[in-house]
């Protein structure tokens, strides 16, 4: 299937430059620890954040957002496996099940877990970090989470059919 | 299946979300779009720009509505056990051709429209800009080729189930 190759191939393009943004990431956190505030200020404005001057909540800010694309690099992990099984004939089997429902839980966590991560941050007086969610955004990453649990689902029927197809045969 | 369930009350909130963007589109005289971009630069833009990108935004929400609609219809199979129906495919599909088409004319439209105020106005035009605009119409693209695959898939497991019944 053509579509299943193009959408092979750009799924594997964004794992590579997530992967990138990670390393890169976590190269920013260590300068950070090493120079100071210098080497981060760019990262800090691209993320739309005004953090104030204790550096413990910038190391924090900044180890999370490893943390969550770390998880999203992981996520994209599993789809590509999928679709490695899906090119391999083999669609309705454990491994593309197994991934769907890891998928699925991975982003609805990705699609809470930075909301209330900026929530709890700016109840301590100690930073001064602005509340800034995306509302939009984080409301499609869940949607999309219980989209593929409800696809791992469907997909655990349609091997059970499979399954029984095989027997009959 | 709680799952499907809850996915039905988020789709609903998002077709509701995109009605009211649209008409909210439709209604203000000065494209919100540009404020919330923050390019003063735009208010000055060439006509052709403005118009390119206005309308396809207009489009692009409509579009948007009907794929989600179609998501919907979908789900509605689904939560009634209808996993392999006609229904699924049939709608699955359409809304991945939908979500390739706007992603695919949001990168186009929004390049070509950016390139021309940059060219006209010397607007600056920062890498950021377009690397977002890229990144999100590749996103929406992806999103489509996924309910494309998952129609087709859905289409063989259809086969395999009445394989299946019928042998019985």
């Amino acid at each position: 299937m053509k579509k299943l190759n193009i959408l092979k191939r750009l799924i594997d393009v964004f794992w590579i430059m997530l992967c990138i943004l990670s390393f890169a990431l976590f190269l920013f956190t260590i300068a950070y620890l090493v120079f100071g505030d210098s080497i981060v200020g760019f990262l800090i404005e691209r993320a739309e954040l005004q953090i104030g001057n204790v550096s413990i909540v910038k190391v924090i800010t900044l180890s999370f957002f490893f943390l969550i694309s770390l998880t999203i690099a992981h996520v994209l992990y599993l789809f590509k496996k999928a679709l490695e099984a899906f090119q391999k004939q083999n669609p309705f089997s454990n491994i593309v099940v197994a991934n769907f429902n890891k998928i699925g839980k991975l982003l609805i966590v990705v699609g809470i877990v930075p909301g209330l991560f900026f929530f709890v941050l700016s109840l301590f007086p100690i930073s001064d970090v602005e509340f800034f969610v995306e509302f939009g955004s984080n409301l499609i990453t869940i949607c999309m989470g219980l989209f593929f649990i409800v696809l791992s689902e469907v997909f655990k029927v349609a091997k059970m059919v499979k399954e029984e197809n095989e027997l009959t045969i | 299946m709680k799952t499907a369930n809850r996915l039905k009350l988020l789709i609903d909130v998002f077709s509701i979300l995109f009605i009211i963007i649209l008409v909210g589109m439709l209604t203000s005289n000065y494209p919100f779009f540009f404020k919330a971009y923050n390019w003063n630069a735009l208010k000055h833009t060439p006509v052709f720009s403005f118009t390119l990108i206005y309308v396809f935004l207009i489009l692009k929400s409509i579009l948007t509505i009907f794929g989600i609609l179609y998501l919907r219809k979908a789900i509605k199979a689904i939560l009634i056990k209808e996993y392999f129906s006609i229904q699924v495919t049939k709608n699955l599909k359409k809304a991945g051709h939908i979500f390739v088409a706007v992603g695919a004319g949001y990168i186009t439209v929004f390049i070509v429209g950016l390139l021309r105020i940059h060219n006209v106005l010397q607007f600056r035009l920062e890498f950021f800009q377009i690397e977002s605009v890229v990144t999100l119409g590749l996103f929406v693209v992806i999103i489509g080729l996924f309910f494309i695959l998952i129609s087709y898939l859905f289409t063989q497991a259809r086969s395999l189930k009445q394989e299946n019944e019928l042998t019985i």
